[in-house]
């Protein structure tokens, strides 16, 4: 496997991390948060030494990352059902008027 | 081996209880696997004090799943935990009749954290920890959201999202380094990095999850707000145990593999990131204008300063990984003291401002006595754990010639002093006029403000009895490899 | 065998005299006045008890030491040695009369447990810094000074009391700092180093002379604080808010003093004299202290509050032990070290007379004190005597003092150190004999010709009079018996022969 790769793969997480918190819509933020996690799987599952326990790994990690994302989308959801509007998330919410 | 499985399995087996019993019966099945938690840690701290170092392999014929690793550092923090655990499950209880008190979720949400940070401070391999990570990461922030309301939900979401950022960024930043070294064990590291560009990359990317979830400046931007806003009962397992667990994580990579890759630049590098976190902490803190803000911008540069230990520790003073551990633990027991008691304050005097604590002394002197004596500690005054700490890292920092972090740890130290010193100060000053102390409008219990005087009392009790503590932290530790590279 | 466990657990037993009246006083009630009193006085009446004891044992060529490990290495020593005695025995009868004096002085205050409690604490913090045998021990109980100090200082909890103990937090907390750094650095390059052993110090000369003159620099720098050299003294006038008894434990006992008793041991007792010496610490130190005694003479002249002239007096009197230090002869350490005691008398009078007086009279101005003595003549009688002693009149203390620093600095070839004596003691006298004239000359304002005013009632509480008169008796007797065995000169003179011989 090329390291360009890798080096896109870790672009691709940084970037990924900053547009989360900028994002105004819950969907695209779980959307994007789904992606991320796809490609993080996806690139353990190649990386692995021997295919048998990356495989392993590989279902571990995405059954964690799926339960994880479920959680996320429920707390999003918990929060539009309180005032109709999706959270915005690019400022401290402490300094909130 | 039996306990090191023990300490993980029983708060686990508590949490699936305290999941399916009815709303009742939560407490106290929640409080006994706690307290037998705590005894499962005091066992395994005395085994490993004991008989050294132990591994337990997960996983059958050859092929190895995890590795559960006891050292000193591991079992030192898995101690700690069960205590602070233990006492804000005893708080959350006396808590319970109030208004502001626990919801039924906190008990397995709480066994869940609990049963994850012991994992993590176990984790002998990277997936292991990446797992564990992933744990802790669902319970506290579900904790978090606990208390409802648009601006808390905001600062849970946050705060979890940056968590699951840093664990995608931190898996495939361990499965490149799999690829590269052919091992995930943490401890086979050394030697197999090398100028190898996949596993460098693999190091640098599980490096800045780390610094995202410990975290540090600059990626602090989400704990103000998540360790300020979360109930009193939950934020000092987040202050005092959650943002140590990812330094652990940290400290063994670095102490590791990293070890041997660190050029002096990138060590100072990441010590000058802890300084800037200790300064720039300190000074929000003495802006902050709630009293649980303060706190959570004294977690900042709290935090900043185990960073600060890392160069020192690279540059192989045994004194700096002691000093550096052992402030991990002398700042959770007084920090936690300090949150539970500023709750207490907060709810009795009507109001969560620094200038609403007018009076407290008088008012509620065992919670206003208790954040003094946790004070002394956080500050670094003897003889308290803090002192201890801040001793061995000042003197590390001598010895090593880098007597920069020396005048930073003094320094932050004078922040500490100064924004506490404002708390303080309201505490002692006659009642003002600006509330009327006749009619607290919570009525809480007093029995309650004990447990936040224990927990700073334990702060003193470690600085004047702090040997076996240093004792158990050289179990096993890295001190031969960092001296060797 | 027992007899060297008890002479370890005297030291201990020293401090818990102290530190178990606090315990016992913080779980108090408020109303339970009488049971207060007790232990207030059971413990300090133990504390001089045992006191004699010590100089009774010491006498007789008994070694009192107690250590336990603290950390790897660093143990916490309580050792008597010479020096610590004279301290020791300075704050144990010193605290007994202000211990008298503060349960007259707060009778049917506010917070009295909580106050008595943390008054408690710092003795015993003073205690630990007298005994202590290394640097990591002094610092231990140096901070706890600073920590059970500051809610004295802020006692009345109002607007100026809690600016004064800011100021005094501040000032305090960053010297402790300073002094941890040059502690932990001397730690790194010596390892552990205790008091009165100067092999490690002596070692390290050759190779590390800088290191060793900036750890020295820091020292006295962390130290300095407290005994509020110039320019770090800013912090003394304004936490003069406490109440009367908090500044004459504050000026006389405990916190200035124990800067300047760090001070002494640093230089007699960590470096040694002849060391200190070799690397040229002692000039500096002595220019250091002439400055202060000026610049707090001048300052004091311009104040007219009677607590913050007594302040600044008390920058500049503190000075005269440094300067005792300065002076590398036998005459010149003599007379710093018994002025560790005059100034703690003299100082600890002139404050029990400011607090009757703003008590009866409601008097804190020096502008108001116009024939305040025929009102209250023993108070004032007392006053008049401390004065004269800070002045340097003969036969009191304070003339003691600066006669035998005159004569070290004679001895030592430092000429200069009489015209700094001569100008401030006409400084001294320009402040505060115009205070006595006033008091003594000058009729009560609004009084008629003639008609004297006579309130006995002024003075009828001993709880309040008795102390001022005791310790204001106490400098005209340590002056008039300097020659006699026990003396605290005769005893200074003892010290002063091992140090300058060591």
């Amino acid at each position: 496997m090329s390291s360009a790769l890798h080096w896109f793969a870790a672009a691709f997480l940084v970037g990924g991390g900053v547009a989360l918190f900028r994002c105004r819509r819950r969907r695209h933020r779980l959307e994007g948060l789904a992606a991320m996690a796809l490609g993080g799987l996806l690139l353990t599952l190649l990386s692995g030494p021997d295919r048998a326990s990356a495989a392993v790994v590989a279902t571990l990690s995405g059954l964690t990352l799926a339960g994880l994302l479920a959680v996320a989308a429920a707390m999003e959801r918990t929060a539009r059902r309180d005032a109709g509007t999706d959270l915005t998330l690019d400022r401290d919410p402490l300094r909130w008027p | 081996m039996a306990v090191t499985l023990a300490v993980v399995l029983m708060p686990m087996l508590g949490a699936g209880l305290a999941a399916v019993l009815a709303p009742k019966w939560r407490p106290p099945v929640a409080l006994t696997a706690l307290a037998l938690t705590l005894v499962a840690a005091v066992l395994l701290v005395r085994a490993v004090l004991m008989d050294g170092a132990m591994q337990v392999r997960l996983g059958g014929d050859g092929r190895m799943i995890g590795l559960l690793s006891a050292d000193g550092l591991g079992s030192a923090m898995l101690l700690l935990s069960a205590v602070v655990t233990l006492a804000a499950g005893v708080f959350a209880t006396l808590q319970a009749r109030e208004p502001t008190g626990p919801r039924a979720s906190y008990w397995p949400l709480s066994l869940t954290l609990l049963a994850g940070l012991h994992g993590l401070f176990l984790a002998g391999d990277l997936l292991t920890a990446y797992l564990m990570l992933e744990v802790v990461a669902v319970a506290g922030a579900a904790m978090v959201a606990w208390g409802g309301g648009r601006q808390l939900l905001a600062a849970a979401t946050r705060y979890f999202y940056a968590e699951l950022v840093a664990s995608i960024t931190f898996l495939v930043g361990a499965g490149l380094v799999w690829t590269a070294t052919d091992t995930t064990v943490i401890a086979e590291l050394p030697g197999r990095i090398g100028d190898d560009t996949t596993a460098l990359l693999g190091l640098a990317l599980m490096t800045v999850a780390l610094l995202l979830k410990v975290p540090v400046v600059p990626l602090h931007f989400w704990l103000p707000a998540a360790h300020a806003l979360a109930p009193s009962a939950v934020s000092p397992l987040l202050s005092g145990l959650v943002v140590k667990s990812a330094f652990v994580v940290l400290l063994r990579l670095w102490a590791g593999g990293g070890a041997e890759v660190a050029t002096p630049v990138l060590a100072q590098l990441l010590g000058a990131l802890g300084a800037v976190a200790i300064i720039w902490g300190g000074l929000l803190a003495l802006r902050a204008q709630r009293v649980k803000q303060l706190v959570a911008y004294s977690t900042v540069a709290q935090l900043g300063l185990l960073v600060v230990a890392l160069p020192m520790v690279l540059a192989g003073a045994e004194g700096a990984w002691k000093g550096g551990v052992f402030h991990a633990i002398a700042h959770a027991l007084p920090k936690a003291a300090v949150l539970m008691a500023v709750g207490l304050l907060a709810a009795s005097l009507g109001g969560d401002t620094v200038d609403r604590l007018e009076g407290a002394a008088a008012h509620r002197p065992l919670a206003a006595f208790a954040v003094g004596i946790a004070a002394i500690s956080l500050i670094g005054l003897p003889p308290t754990g803090g002192f201890v700490a801040k001793w061995y890292l000042v003197v590390a920092s001598i010895t090593t010639g880098q007597w920069w972090w020396a005048a930073t740890i003094v320094l932050g130290s004078l922040l500490t002093a100064a924004y506490l010193a404002r708390l303080l100060q309201r505490c002692f000053a006659a009642a003002g006029e600006n509330h009327d102390l006749d009619a607290p409008s919570v009525p809480t219990r007093r029995g309650i403000d004990v447990v936040a005087l224990a927990l700073a009392a334990s702060a003193l009790l470690l600085g004047l009895y702090p040997t076996w503590l240093l004792g158990l932290l050289e179990v096993g530790a890295p001190l031969e490899v960092i001296a060797r590279g | 065998m027992a007899e060297l466990d008890l002479n370890a657990a005297l030291p201990v037993l020293l401090l818990l005299t102290s530190l178990v009246p606090a315990g016992i006083i913080f779980l108090l009630a408020e109303e339970q006045e009488r049971t207060r009193r007790v232990v207030n006085m059971a413990g300090a009446l133990a504390k001089v008890v045992l006191t004699g004891v010590l100089i009774a044992g010491v006498l007789g060529g008994a070694e009192y030491e107690w250590r336990r490990a603290l950390l790897p290495g660093i143990d916490l020593v309580l050792r008597v040695d010479p020096i610590p005695l004279l301290f020791v025995t300075l704050s144990s009868i010193l605290w007994l009369t202000t211990t008298v004096y503060a349960i007259g002085y707060l009778e049917k205050g506010q917070r009295r447990s909580r106050f008595f409690g943390f008054f408690s604490l710092c003795v015993t913090a003073t205690i630990g810094i007298a005994l202590a045998g290394n640097l990591v021990t002094f610092l231990l109980f140096y901070e706890l000074l600073t920590i059970a100090t500051y809610p004295l200082v802020v006692h009345q909890g109002d607007r100026k009391a809690l600016i004064g103990g800011r100021a005094y937090l501040l000032y305090s907390v960053t010297g402790g700092a300073v002094l941890l750094v040059a502690i932990a650095w001397l730690h790194a390059l010596a390892g552990p180093v205790e008091f009165l052993d100067y092999t490690p110090l002596a070692g390290l000369v050759d190779d590390n002379a800088t290191s060793l003159t900036l750890i020295f620099v820091l020292l006295i720098a962390g130290l300095g604080v407290k005994t509020a050299l110039v320019p770090l003294h800013g912090w003394l006038p304004k936490a003069m808010v406490a109440p009367a008894p908090v500044s004459s434990l504050l000026h006389a006992v405990a916190v200035v003093k124990a800067g300047a008793y760090g001070i002494v041991r640093v230089v007699y007792d960590l470096y040694g004299l002849a060391l200190a010496q070799e690397l040229r610490l002692l000039t500096p130190l002595l220019v250091l202290a002439a400055v202060t005694i000026v610049y707090g003479s001048l300052r004091a002249l311009a104040q007219d509050d009677l607590k913050r002239r007594l302040a600044y007096s008390t920058v500049s009197q503190l000075s005269y032990i440094v300067l005792g230090v300065g002076i590398a002869s036998l005459a010149g350490v003599t007379g710093g070290l018994v002025h560790l005691i005059h100034q703690g008398i003299q100082k600890v009078t002139l404050f029990y007379c400011a607090g009757n007086l703003a008590k009866q009279l409601g008097v804190t101005r020096i502008s108001q004190m116009r024939g305040v003595g025929r009102r209250m003549p023993l108070t004032m009688g007392a006053f008049t005597v401390a004065a004269l002693g800070m002045i340097g009149i003969p036969p009191t203390a304070g003339f003691v003092t600066k006669w035998h620093l005159g004569l070290g600095g004679l001895q030592a070839g430092q000429g200069v150190v009489i015209w700094i004596l001569l100008l401030s003691s006409v400084l001294n006298a320009a402040y505060f004999l115009p205070i006595i004239a006033r008091i003594w000359f000058l009729r009560p304002e609004g009084e008629e010709a003639g008609a004297p005013v006579m309130e006995r009632d002024l003075e009828r509480d001993p709880w309040l009079v008795l102390p001022a008169v005791v310790t204001g008796l106490s400098v005209l007797v340590v002056g008039l018996l300097a020659g006699a065995p026990l003396s605290p000169l005769n005893w200074a003179a003892s010290i002063a022969a091992e140090v300058v011989g060591s």
